[in-house]
């Protein structure tokens, strides 16, 4: 099993074309031939921009918790709604399934994605060996559901334009959805900063540079490769 | 496993440390697989490295509609798409049609006892310019608008092209921001935001859906069927056909006059992706 670090070779993250890393250029940051997209081995500063975003998540979900997402006016009387109040009024509803699905949004996913990708990172530094497969699978879903909690921000914004009919009945915006909307952004920021191919290396890989070194020198005790063999020429 | 150890293994050393980036260089000495200890000899084209394990792989032709997956981690790799360029730009063509009506026309419309309120899409982000808001009524502006209005006009601007034989500036650029906008562009989520908002009123108030909202509703499977038509690997794909192309064209009118014979044996040509 060989990959493209170990042969010196770096994958466009744009157009996925195959570059040869080289000396000559190892200041300047290499870019695609092709496409001209920025080549990077592993993303640089993976790990810390990782957990940078993810703190910067988890500090603004406690404020989108504790202030209002929203204020229900009814006939002059104020109410503000936070996100888990939100939640009780649709189970009181009985709208279970459409409770369910805030919840979902508003609660499981931020935490379940906190946890998932500080276990991630924890992993990659600490090196873990086993269940790298698992691990990777964990990470497509945090990228893919992540995204979806910005429902929640959506909701607040088209329930705040459509309900503003005069004395009757008003919704506001509250500044606890500025907070959540904030923990989503941050949180998939975290998740893109994250290189999923750190969980597959032997040895920590970061940064450009110290690829570049590697692509001069491959390592050439790497077990041979297990490539799908066809011998069919691309043309 | 193992290796094989032979003149070309130092010939190979040699070239993999003469540091030019020529990309027709070959990965030498590799024994593939535990079976078949050819030698692999690829060009870097005929190469693909997995973008969650960065494991190699050496390209294989496959069936129209499947799909080719990492060994290790089982990412998708790359898909067979065999969608002519004619019915990608057809749905790309509707969908900026259905985003246009989308945001003329009211959204949803409330009355209660009488009084009655009406939306458009747009009305969502400016509910949220209010104090300590605006930057959120900013990112949401460009989740639900611009970033997919980007990616569908993006498109054209590459699809158009490409289908008249042409090709215009900065594409590489245009692809680019396609690819990288591409987890930014929410219109699916804003879409089930307003049903879950719906619910939420249905009970209180009594709710029109207006034509904005089923163009809406067509936007979203368009959207939807384009990205399973061309998912970046394969537009770029049809990029680089092209490319690939007009030089064979130059080179061929630089040659003699065959230059034009193939010219026109090119443009009925289907651009079906083969990978
Ligand atoms: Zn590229
Ligand atoms: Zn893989």
């Amino acid at each position: 099993m060989l990959t493209a670090a170990q042969c010196g070779l770096v994958a466009c993250p744009a157009c996925g074309t195959i570059t040869r890393l080289s000396i000559e250029r190892l200041d300047a940051p290499p870019k695609c031939q092709l496409c001209f997209a920025r080549l990077h081995s592993r993303k640089p500063m993976s790990i810390q921009r990782s957990w940078a975003w993810l703190t910067a998540g988890i500090l603004a979900y406690l404020p989108a918790n504790i202030f209002p997402i929203m204020v229900t006016t009814v006939f002059g009387d104020s109410e503000p709604n936070t996100i888990i109040g939100g939640f009780f009024v649709l189970w009181e509803m009985e709208s279970y399934l459409i409770a369910i699905v805030v919840f979902l949004a508003s609660v499981v996913v931020p935490v379940l994605k906190f946890l998932a990708v500080s276990y991630l990172l924890i992993s990659i530094q600490r090196r873990f060996q086993h269940s790298k497969y698992d691990r990777t699978r964990l990470f497509r879903m945090t990228e893919f559901i992540g995204r979806w909690s910005m429902i929640d921000v959506f909701v607040v914004a088209i329930l705040a334009a459509l309900v503003q009919i005069g004395s009757v009945a008003q919704i506001d915006p509250g500044i606890g959805a500025t907070a959540f909307g904030a923990t989503v952004i941050f949180t998939m920021l975290s998740a893109l900063a994250l290189d999923p191919r750190l969980l597959w290396d032997d040895k920590p890989a970061e940064g450009n540079r110290i690829d570049h070194r590697q692509s001069v020198n491959p390592n050439r005790d790497a077990q041979p490769t297990e490539l799908v063999a066809t011998g069919q020429r691309y043309e | 496993m193992e290796r094989n150890s032979s003149k070309r293994d130092s010939s190979g050393n040699n070239e993999e440390t003469s540091l030019d980036c020529d990309r027709r260089q070959h990965i030498r000495d590799r024994s593939i697989g535990t079976h078949s200890r050819t030698i692999v000899e690829s060009p870097l084209e005929s190469l693909v490295a997995c973008h969650e394990c960065d494991l190699l792989h050496e390209k294989i032709e496959i069936e129209v509609g499947s799909v080719a997956r990492c060994v290790r981690c089982d990412a998708t790799l790359y898909v067979n798409k065999k969608n002519s360029i004619d019915r990608a730009l057809a749905v790309g063509v509707a969908a900026l049609i259905m985003f246009v009506i989308a945001n003329c026309f009211p959204f949803l419309k409330i009355s209660v006892s009488g009084n009655s309120q009406s939306m458009s899409i747009v009305s969502a982000v400016f509910a949220l310019s209010g104090e300590g808001l605006w930057m959120l009524a900013l990112v949401s502006f460009g989740f639900i608008l611009l970033f997919p209005l980007i990616r569908m006009a993006g498109l054209l601007y590459i699809l158009l092209p490409l289908r008249f034989n042409r090709r215009l500036p900065r594409v590489e650029f245009v692809f680019r921001s396609i690819v990288y906008l591409s987890p930014w562009s929410m219109t699916e989520i804003y879409f089930f935001g307003a049903i879950v908002a719906l619910v939420k009123l249905a009970s209180m108030a009594n709710i029109e859906l207006g034509y904005s909202f089923w163009a809406f509703a067509l936007l979203n499977i368009l959207t939807a069927a384009s990205l399973q038509m061309i998912d970046n690997h394969s537009l770029w794909e049809y990029i680089s056909e092209a490319k690939r192309r007009s030089l064979e064209n130059e080179a061929g009118e630089d040659d003699d006059t065959s230059g034009n014979e193939g010219y026109g044996k090119e443009e009925g040509r289907d651009f079906g992706v083969t990978v």
